[in-house]
């Protein structure tokens, strides 16, 4: 025991050690540390940098190690201590590394951005890190619309990096030893050799106040891996020596959902489908659950149900699982495709259902393809399995919706009780759960021209719902308007935000993606002493207006989306892409040619 | 059933007593040790620990049970799938509760200034005071301290109680610092641990099993 120990809770977070380390002794031309910037918990359990991270450890003379966002009280060691904040496995501190990483998973992590990089001692903006520096590269889903955090990147790579990372890190390795390569050199080259690598610096944009004139003269690509069977895929995940927030082996089945709800934007950017064999997938499940000893496994994928391999899976898994003391989570189980035999062997605890709207109307709009009798079909047939306790998932602020759809929750709530009623085979009375989101139009869904619903209209919503619901023995619970109302503006910001995010920053915002933590007044004041007007940044776009994301190619043709707007204006539906093209873009490049979407044509 | 002996030092020493209940089940599920599960709805491994220690105190003498049907030497299979700071080093067929039964443990103290007050702890009637859930207690600890010796200026031996009636070193060690105001960091290290006054390895070597 040291004075850490007395002044710092669950230190191990900050030092590492876990199982499965790659080998941080050999030796090495490129260091890349890979960051996320939320808690160790939180980012150890993040799959993209797993796969990532094991694969720069496997490239020849190529080191990856990893930091996360300390809490307050490291924060404060650090800080009496003297200590910049360092990486994990070998406590090098950040600014020593070539490459310092960050995987942007959700909007609401960018102050954790600038305050692991103050802790680190590198300047935040671009401009102000000469090449004593490392290069600051942001990825993951967020960088779909980059922009509001273009400033304080040297570059962003927009889509998934199994192929192009291992050549951009070969080419550097090459560039480094050779002719000791200067950084706006790197950045010029892998602008010009990369498609799917965006680099702000060289590309300027013209703002009128909020509104974009002139996005950057240039199309950023979206890197999507053809197949996922032959894609690098570690077989192996970190063990840590203490719990994290998905704990357990996590296997991914596929990448891309069918089903093409109009609200989701992961729906959008991940397409198209491309599934792992079963075969493929057993062994992955199989490796990491020997490498790791742990006794529990998630399918991971948008929508397990959908899998085509699913049942030849199972069929493999449970024996296994039963076998070697190993529980299954089947996770994202759709309403429509769950079905008695999925939850078989599992506890009867909890069934959760997203159903996203209360009526049919609004949920033909948001192309969310569930029917009242699919509803209570499944419903009926848990509650006669002995369930008794269900979880209803909605959205507040759809398109469209009126209070008549509000109603329609409640309603629908009060139609699930009087099922339990005169299904119920268990003496436990029911929970029903009843819980609502606030609806965020984002970036590359046929919704982003929409815009973000008003705090009076949301708010008279949830009063609606939580008084009729307190009325009827319903459980009602709704998230906070306004870091939904943040989210909307860093997901539908262009540059014009950029400061701001630093300012509120400067104020204190840290860990917004913490509801104990975040507080709208750090980003109110930073939007004032800007000038920013976020209601141009959330409020509704014109359809032939430009948008600040629109120079990234995600493959799906503004044209799709705004045939699905349009659509869902109508309240018409578009079928799951297993049923048939809907041509959405991505066809044309090879992709889509059986139902699955599994095979690129070349 | 089996009793291993197992290190606990560098980052395992920032893991707590139930996340190292869960590693110790990982390693053992890696090597492919076939354990009993227990019955019931969350079936776990039938493993029991020695008394835990205190976050952050490194330890050459921690002890775990295994409840299995194996006999063979593991001890390397073990090593072979263990993260950094957790090591085996000895294995026994022997039949203990071992939280009720190893009832001492020797720590080496390390801090600037600590070997030379050390020895009056081991004084009738020592008490010490420390802060419990934000309020100052002062204890009579005599009966849970047996020995205490300095090893040079800066460094000390100390046999203290565990278990039940336990006595934190952390604790005698903070207090020691702060009445004689030893500046700097510190480091507490378990040495070893007993049964009353025998070393805890020859006490399980003494009820071993024999095939």
């Amino acid at each position: 025991m040291t004075k850490l120990t007395d002044s710092v809770a669950k230190p191990y977070r900050y030092f590492g050690g876990e199982y499965n380390t790659p080998d941080m002794t050999k030796p090495a031309d490129v260091r890349f540390c890979m960051c996320v910037a939320d808690s160790y918990e939180v980012g150890m359990s993040n799959l993209g940098v797993r796969i990532l991270y094991y694969l720069f450890n496997s490239i020849d003379k190529v080191i990856c190690e990893r930091c996360y966002a300390p809490f307050a009280d490291y924060e404060q060691y650090l800080k009496e201590h003297c200590l910049p904040l360092c990486s994990l496995e070998t406590q090098t501190p950040l600014s020593e590394f070539d490459f310092v990483g960050f995987s942007m998973g959700y909007e609401m992590c960018y102050s954790n951005v600038f305050y692991m990089l103050e802790l680190a001692g590198i300047p935040v903006c671009a401009e102000d890190r000469d090449d004593s520096y490392p290069f600051i590269v942001g990825g993951g889903p967020c960088t779909v619309n980059p922009e509001p955090m273009y400033k304080y990147f040297d570059f962003f790579f927009i889509g998934e990096g199994e192929t192009p990372w291992k050549q951009i890190i070969e080419d550097y390795k090459l560039q480094k030893t050779q002719c000791n390569v200067k950084k706006n050199d790197f950045l010029r080259y892998v602008d010009k050799h990369y498609d799917c690598i965006y680099v702000p610096g060289l590309h300027p944009a013209v703002y009128d106040g909020d509104r974009v004139v002139k996005i950057p003269e240039t199309r950023a690509w979206r890197n999507i891996e053809p197949d996922m069977n032959t894609v690098f895929t570690p077989q192996t995940q970190l063990v840590p020596s203490m719990e994290i927030v998905h704990d357990r082996a996590v296997a991914e089945l596929f990448r891309g959902c069918a089903n093409g709800c109009r609200f989701c934007q992961a729906g959008f950017i991940y397409r198209p489908v491309r599934e792992r064999s079963p075969d493929n997938a057993f062994e992955l499940c199989k490796n990491l659950l020997e490498s790791t000893g742990y006794d529990e496994l998630s399918l991971n994928s948008l929508s397990t149900s959908d899998y085509s391999g699913l049942q030849a899976l199972l069929d493999k898994l449970y024996p296994y699982a039963e076998a070697h003391h190993v529980q299954l989570n089947l996770p994202s189980l759709r309403l429509d495709s769950f079905k008695g035999q999925m939850a078989k062997g599992n506890r009867k605890s909890s069934l959760t259902f997203a159903p996203e709207a209360g009526t049919q109307r609004l949920r033909d709009v948001i192309n969310k393809n569930i029917t009242e009798e699919n509803i209570f079909d499944t419903l009926a047939e848990a509650f006669q399995q002995g369930y008794s306790s269900v979880k209803l998932y909605f959205m507040l602020g759809l398109p469209t919706e009126t209070m008549e759809d509000v109603e329609g929750i409640y309603s629908l709530a009060c139609r699930v009780k009087a099922l339990y009623k005169k299904t119920r085979t268990s003496a436990k009375p029911l929970r029903l759960y009843v819980s609502t989101s606030t609806f965020i139009p984002k970036p590359f869904t046929p919704f982003q021209w929409c815009a973000f619903v008003d705090r009076d209209d949301v708010t008279a919503k949830q009063k609606y719902l939580m008084d009729s619901c307190k009325k009827s023995g319903i459980e009602f619970s709704y998230n906070d308007y306004d870091s939904s109302l943040m989210e909307a503006v860093l997901a539908r910001g262009g540059r014009s935000v950029a400061d701001a995010l630093y300012l509120a920053y400067k104020d204190g915002a840290r860990f917004d993606a913490w509801g104990e933590h975040f507080d709208f007044e750090h980003y109110r004041k930073a939007f004032e002493a800007c000038g920013t007007d976020i209601g141009q940044i959330v409020g509704a776009k014109d359809l032939r207006e430009v948008l600040p994301w629109d120079f990234v190619d995600i493959g799906v043709s503004k044209t799709y989306l705004e045939n699905e707007y349009n659509k869902a204006m109508c309240g018409t539906t578009t079928p799951s892409c297993n049923k048939r093209c809907n041509g959405c873009g991505l066809a044309k490049y090879g992709y889509c040619k059986d139902s699955h979407g599994n095979t690129k044509i070349n | 059933m089996l009793i291993f002996k197992f290190t606990k030092t560098q980052s395992a020493a920032l893991v707590s007593h139930v996340d190292n209940l869960r590693a110790v089940t990982y390693i053992l599920r890696r090597a492919g040790v076939e354990v009993d599960y227990s019955q019931g709805f969350n079936p776990h491994m039938e493993l029991g620990f020695s008394a835990p220690i205190a976050l952050g105190v490194e330890s050459l003498a921690e002890y775990v049970s295994v409840k299995t049907s194996e006999t063979s030497e593991l001890t390397e299979r073990l090593n072979a799938v263990s993260p950094a700071g957790v090591s085996f080093v000895a294995q026994w067929n022997a039949n203990i509760n071992l939280a009720a039964t190893i009832n001492r443990a020797q720590y080496k103290l390390s801090a600037t200034g600590i070997g030379s007050v050390i020895e009056e702890i081991t004084s009738p009637g020592y008490s010490i005071t420390y802060e419990e859930r934000g309020k100052e207690v002062t204890k009579d600890v005599s009966s849970r301290i047996f020995a205490a010796n300095r090893v040079d200026d800066d460094a000390a031996q100390v046999t203290l109680a565990i278990g039940n009636d336990n006595l934190r070193p952390d604790r005698l060690l903070l207090y020691l610092m702060k009445k004689y105001g030893l500046v700097g960091d510190y480091r507490i290290i378990k040495l070893a641990a007993f049964v009353d006054d025998v070393p805890a390895d020859e006490f399980i070597a003494a009820h071993c099993v024999l095939h």
